[in-house]
């Protein structure tokens, strides 16, 4: 009888292992209020462990000429936002989501976008989203919420 | 008249509240004086503030700044008094003060969104003059 129970329980745990998809990514909750004000009045606030610390420091560093907005800010915020990022970047954090999102960089030239990084490719490198993206009206790839509906939460399920 | 008090001071208060145009705020009024005084000093021939010319300033397109955002309502929808979306598809509230009685209130916001705005659309910081101009098309709407 015990065993019955225990190979019920072993198939599902096996079928909700299944049902979810193997390319789940969870991120750490992001802990700056700087970040998440400044950041996420203009776009979802993207997590720290998608860029190395190469790219956020160049990203941070002009941040008059944002991809050609200004999205100049005070420099006490300036300097908190740019200490979380460089602190929880995908080369230095030591979490899945860090490890996933540093494999393939290499020696690359500085990524500044996030849809360029090598984890963004792999995830999204397919005919298939390019249908998706345009049956759903993406207007920009770096809308995550737009198909991740808890992306901001950190959860990017398929 | 203990009991009649708080009556008093609920009409009072109800009273008020509908008298009160939507664009009167004490925080707001003092934004728009400030823009004021400075263009009186950038200008001496100054003649006031106009809904009219802040209105070609949200509608019109620009030239100088970013190519890819060239007016105001690219990102803040077509009129003042719906939603717009920036670029990377981020919601953005109402700019029409009727819609949104929060908008212009705070002095530090506004210089801030004013000075990358400006910058990003017009390629340049936008003249007293111009703010003014916008605000009074906001508040009228």
């Amino acid at each position: 009888m015990r065993n019955y129970f225990l190979i019920l329980l072993l198939a599902a745990t096996a079928m909700s292992a299944l049902s979810r998809p193997s390319a789940a990514e969870t991120f750490p909750p992001i802990t700056s209020q700087a970040v998440n004000k400044e950041c996420g009045d203009c776009h979802m606030v993207y997590f720290a462990e998608m860029l190395p610390r190469r790219s956020w420091i160049n990203i941070m560093k002009d941040l008059s000429n944002h991809f050609g907005e200004d999205a100049s800010i005070d420099t006490k915020a300036k300097s908190e936002i740019l200490t979380y990022l460089v602190n929880n970047a995908s080369d230095v954090a030591n979490n899945r989501a860090a490890r996933k999102w540093r494999q393939g960089l290499g020696a690359n030239p500085v990524t500044e976008r996030i849809i360029t990084a090598p984890r963004f490719i792999e995830k999204h490198d397919d005919s298939e989203f390019t249908a998706m993206w345009k049956k759903l009206g993406v207007k920009s790839k770096s809308d995550c919420v737009a198909c991740h509906k808890e992306a901001q939460q950190g959860i990017f399920e398929d | 008249m203990k009991h009649i008090t708080p009556l008093i001071v609920a009409a009072a208060l109800i009273a008020g509240f509908i008298a009160a145009p939507a664009a009167a705020n004490p925080a707001r009024d003092a934004i728009v004086a400030g823009f004021k005084a400075e263009a009186q000093a950038a200008d001496s021939g100054f003649a006031g503030f106009s809904a009219d010319r802040g209105r070609a300033i949200f509608e019109n397109p620009h030239t100088g700044g970013e190519p890819e955002i060239p007016s105001c309502t690219t990102c803040h929808g077509k009129t003042p008094f719906g939603s717009g979306e920036t670029r990377t598809g981020k919601k953005i509230d109402p700019m029409a003060v009727s819609k949104n009685p929060e908008r212009y209130t705070d002095p530090e916001k506004v210089a801030k969104w004013f000075r990358r705005n400006c910058n990003t659309v017009l390629g340049r910081e936008c003249t007293p003059q111009e703010k003014g101009d916008y605000l009074t098309f906001m508040m009228s709407q």
